[in-house]
C-alpha cells in the first residue's frame, strides 16, 4: 500500500503548507533541508499516527498494522513534507514537555490523546491544527485501504474481481 | 494520408463520433476517427482490484482540465443558503461568496465521457423536444420523438440496454434487449419511501448488461462504473460502437491525435483537418466530409479556433450561434445515514429512477422537469476510505466506532434537471491562454437564472423528503450546482434547426453553409431535456446523421 508522492503533496498542499516557522520560531531551531527523519521525531510521528488510529480489541491500529511506518517511510525523501511533519512533531513534543515528559512518544495513551485533542480544536490557521487535519486525512486514507482497516468494519476487500452478487439482499456477514 | 484514403473524418470518439463511425463503417464507408486522448485498455488500466483502489478516479491524464477555463460567476444569495454544498466532516464545499467553477467533468479518450459515465441509457421525453412551441423557452427540435425512435432502438440494441417494459413520456416500438436490473437493497428502501409519498421509483434504463450479451459478461454490481469498467459489462463507446466499427475493417482509429484546426475552402466546403500527434508534430488529412463530435465545450472551441479567411467569425458560425445557448448539468444530491445496515456500497450506481417530474410542466411554477435516482454509489460512498473521510466523525476510538456504525448505511437520492439556455451562458475562447498545441482554451461562461435556481430548490426539497420517507436520519452531505459549476452533461452550443440565421446545423446535423461539415454531439441539442442522460440520444442522432451523410456522399 502506498500513497503516491503527488497525493501526499496534494494533501499537504491543501493545508496551505509553506515552510513557516511562525509560532515555532522560539521553540525550535530551523533545520536544514533534509530527506531523512530525525529518529526522535520519527518516533513522535509514529506515536501521533497511532493516537489518531489506535489499537482496539485486537484490531491493529496505525502502528501495529505497519501503516504508520509505511507513511513515515513515504515521507522520507520529500524535504518539504518532512519539514512540515518535523514542525508538527516538535509542537507535540513541546506540549509533552510541559507535562514533564521528554517527548510525546513517551506519554501514555490518555495523555497523548489530551494533546492531540488540543491540536484538533485549535484555530484552523495554526500549525498544530493544520498538522492534525492533514495528517489525519492522510492516515485515514492509508489505513482504510488495508486489511487492518477493513477488519474494523467487516469489509471484504476491493470491489473487483468478485463484485457483489448479493447486492439486492440485506448485507450479511462480511460486506 | 492521401485524400482518397477516407470518405469521412470524425473528430472525437465519444457517443456521437463512435455511433457515427459504426453506422458509416458498417455500410462500407471508409472512416478515420481522430481522438485527442488515449485508448484505454479496460483489462488493465482500471484499479478496482487493488487494495488502494479508492485513491484512483478514472485515470484521466489531466489534459482534460488544461483545455478550458471558467469566466467569473455570479454572487451567491443569502435567500438560497439552503442550497449550499456541504459535508458534515469537511464543511462547505465552496466557502466563497460567489458561484465557482469546479470542473467540466469529461474524458478525452477512446469512448469519450462514456468511459466514466454511470451507464444510464435514456430517451428524451417527447414533450421536451417542443420547448419553444409549447412553453416559450429554449428551442424546438426540428423533428419529433417519433422520428428519432427507430434510432434509439438501434442504439439500444447495439449496446445491450437493460430496462423496464415502459417509461412515461417516451413510447417504445420494441422492448429493451435485456431485462431491467434488480434494485439494490438500499434502493429498495428508497423505493418504499417514494411509494409512501405517492411517487414511482422504477428500475432505471441502463447501458449495463443484466445478462451475457454480444460476448460481454453481465454486471457484477461492484458499484464503481465511474472508475472505469474492467469487465466491459458497461456499454461505454469503446467496447461497443468503436469496437464494432473497427471490426468492419472500414474504420481507422488514431488516438492521441488532437485536431487543432479545420481548414475551410472557398467553395463552402471544408478542405481538411490538421491534427497534432502525441509528440506535437502536425499532420493534415483530407476527406470528403468532416464530422465534429467533441462535445458541447470542445466542438465550439474547435470551430471558433478554425476561424480564417473564409470563415472570419469561426467555422460554421455565420449565425453567430457557435458557443451560444450553452446548457449544463443542473443537479442536487442529498445523502443521509439510515439506521439499518444497507450494504449501500453494492449495486449499480444509478439503478432506479423516478420520472414523475420529468415532463417540462411537471414542477409547479417552473418550466423544465427533473428526475430522481437512488444510489449511494452515485455519490461516491462505495468504499471504506470514503466513509473514513466523509462520514465518520472525529478520530481515535470515536472514529473507529463511527466507522463500524456507519459503513454501508449511507443512502443517497440524486436529481438532475432541465437546463434552459440564457444569454449569459456560453462558450468562447480565452483571449490569452492556449494549450500545448497552441489552441486557445475554451472559456466556460455559466449563469443561473431565477428559474434554474428554483428548479434546484425543488430538487433539494424533494430529495430530502424522499430520504426521510425512506427512513433515513441525519443528513451527512449535500451538493448541487447552485454554488458550483460541475457538469458532465453539456449541450446546445451548435444548435440544430431550420433557420440558418439562428442555428448552426440543419436537421441532419450538417452545417447550413459548409456542405461537407457535420456536428454529431450534444452541441446540436435545442433543449437539454428534463435531466435525461444524453448519451443514448447522442448515439441515436449519430446513427441518424450517418444515414443522411451516407446519402450525401453517394450524391
Amino acid at each position: 500500500m502506498k500513497l503516491t508522492r503527488r497525493q501526499i503533496m496534494r494533501l499537504f498542499a491543501r493545508a496551505g503548507f509553506v515552510a513557516s516557522f511562525g509560532p515555532m520560531a522560539t521553540m525550535a531551531v530551523a533545520q536544514d533541508t533534509k530527506d531523512r527523519f530525525d529518529p526522535a521525531i520519527r518516533r513522535t510521528f509514529i506515536r501521533f499516527l497511532d493516537t489518531l488510529i489506535p489499537d482496539e480489541n485486537g484490531s491493529p491500529g496505525a502502528e501495529t498494522s505497519g501503516v504508520a511506518d509505511i507513511l513515515a517511510t513515504e515521507a522520507e525523501g520529500m524535504p518539504r513534507i518532512l519539514e512540515f511533519i518535523d514542525e508538527g512533531c516538535r509542537w507535540l513534543d513541546a506540549e509533552a514537555q510541559e507535562t514533564g515528559a521528554l517527548s510525546f512518544a513517551e506519554l501514555d495513551a490518555e495523555n497523548r490523546e489530551t494533546i492531540v485533542r488540543r491540536a484538533s480544536l485549535a484555530e484552523p490557521t495554526l500549525l498544530q491544527r493544520q498538522f492534525f487535519d492533514v495528517v489525519l486525512e492522510v492516515a485515514l486514507s492509508a489505513y482504510y485501504a488495508t486489511p487492518a482497516g477493513w477488519q474494523v468494519i467487516g469489509y471484504d476487500g476491493p470491489p473487483q474481481p468478485f463484485g457483489f452478487p448479493d447486492y439486492a439482499e440485506p448485507p450479511e456477514g462480511r460486506l | 494520408m492521401a485524400a482518397e484514403d477516407f470518405d469521412v473524418t470524425i473528430i472525437g470518439s465519444g457517443p456521437g463520433g463512435g455511433s457515427l463511425a459504426w453506422a458509416l463503417s458498417s455500410q462500407g464507408v471508409k472512416v478515420l476517427v481522430l481522438e485527442a486522448g488515449p485508448a484505454y485498455d479496460y483489462t488493465q488500466d482500471y484499479h478496482l482490484e487493488q487494495d488502494d483502489w479508492e485513491k484512483f478516479s478514472f485515470p484521466i491524464s489531466g489534459r482534460e482540465h488544461r483545455s478550458y477555463v471558467f469566466a467569473p460567476m455570479q454572487p451567491l444569495e443569502e435567500r438560497w443558503s439552503n442550497l449550499l454544498s456541504w459535508n458534515r466532516i469537511t464543511g462547505r464545499t465552496n466557502p466563497s461568496d460567489r458561484r465557482r467553477g469546479r470542473a467540466y467533468s469529461h474524458v478525452q479518450g477512446v469512448g469519450g465521457t462514456t468511459l466514466h459515465y454511470l451507464g444510464e441509457a435514456h430517451r428524451m421525453h417527447a414533450d421536451s423536444m417542443r420547448m419553444q412551441s409549447d412553453f416559450g423557452v429554449a428551442a424546438d427540435w426540428p423533428f419529433g420523438y417519433d422520428e428519432l425512435e427507430p434510432y434509439y432502438v438501434a442504439a439500444e440494441r447495439l449496446i445491450g440496454a437493460a430496462g423496464p417494459p415502459e417509461q412515461p413520456g417516451r413510447w417504445r416500438s420494441e422492448p429493451y434487449p435485456l431485462p431491467a436490473h434488480r434494485l439494490a437493497y438500499a434502493s429498495q428502501k428508497v423505493e418504499a419511501g417514494c411509494r409512501e409519498l405517492g411517487l414511482a421509483l422504477s428500475p432505471n434504463s441502463l447501458g449495463i448488461l443484466s445478462e451475457p450479451y454480444d460476448e460481454r459478461p453481465p454486471c457484477n454490481y461492484c458499484a464503481n462504473c465511474n472508475r472505469g469498467c474492467p469487465r466491459a459489462d458497461k456499454g461505454s463507446v469503446d467496447v461497443t460502437f468503436i469496437a464494432k466499427a473497427l471490426e468492419t475493417g472500414n474504420c481507422t482509429l488514431k488516438p492521441e491525435s488532437q485536431v487543432i484546426r479545420i481548414d475551410a475552402g472557398a467553395d463552402d466546403m471544408v478542405s481538411g483537418v490538421v491534427y497534432a500527434d502525441v509528440g506535437g508534430a502536425t499532420h493534415r488529412v483530407s476527406s470528403h466530409a468532416v464530422v465534429v463530435a467533441c462535445g458541447a465545450v470542445h466542438t465550439p472551441r474547435l470551430l471558433l479556433s478554425s476561424a480564417g479567411r473564409h470563415a472570419p467569425d469561426g467555422l460554421a458560425n455565420e449565425s453567430g450561434q457557435v458557443g451560444q445557448n450553452f446548457m449544463e448539468t443542473s443537479f442536487w444530491t442529498s445523502s443521509a445515514l439510515h439506521p439499518e445496515p444497507l450494504g449501500s456500497h453494492r449495486g449499480v450506481p444509478s439503478d432506479s429512477i423516478c420520472w414523475d417530474f420529468n415532463a417540462p410542466d411537471a414542477i409547479p411554477g417552473v418550466i423544465g422537469g427533473c428526475r430522481f435516482t437512488s444510489g449511494a454509489a452515485q455519490a461516491g460512498f462505495t468504499g471504506p476510505v470514503s466513509y473514513a473521510k466523509r462520514v465518520a466523525k472525529g478520530w481515535g476510538h470515536e472514529h473507529r466506532k463511527q466507522m463500524r456504525e456507519t459503513f454501508g448505511h449511507v443512502v443517497s437520492v440524486a436529481a438532475i434537471g432541465e437546463s434552459l439556455p440564457n444569454a449569459r451562458s456560453f462558450i468562447d475562447l480565452d483571449p490569452e491562454r492556449k494549450d500545448a498545441n497552441g489552441v486557445p482554451l475554451a472559456r466556460i461562461h455559466s449563469h443561473l437564472d431565477e428559474g434554474e435556481v428554483r428548479r434546484i430548490a425543488f430538487m433539494a426539497e424533494k430529495t430530502r423528503e424522499i430520504l426521510q420517507a425512506a427512513g433515513a436520519g441525519e443528513l451527512i452531505e449535500e451538493y448541487g450546482t447552485y454554488d458550483m459549476f460541475l457538469s458532465t452533461h453539456v449541450f446546445g452550443t451548435c444548435r440544430m434547426g431550420a433557420d440558418p440565421e439562428n442555428t448552426v446545423v440543419d436537421a441532419t446535423g450538417r452545417s447550413h453553409r459548409w456542405r461537407n461539415l457535420y456536428v454529431a454531439d450534444a452541441s446540436v441539442f435545442p433543449s437539454s431535456g428534463g435531466g435525461e442522460a444524453p448519451s443514448l440520444t447522442i448515439e441515436a442522432l449519430g446513427i441518424r446523421t450517418a444515414e443522411h451523410l451516407r446519402k450525401a456522399l453517394k450524391a
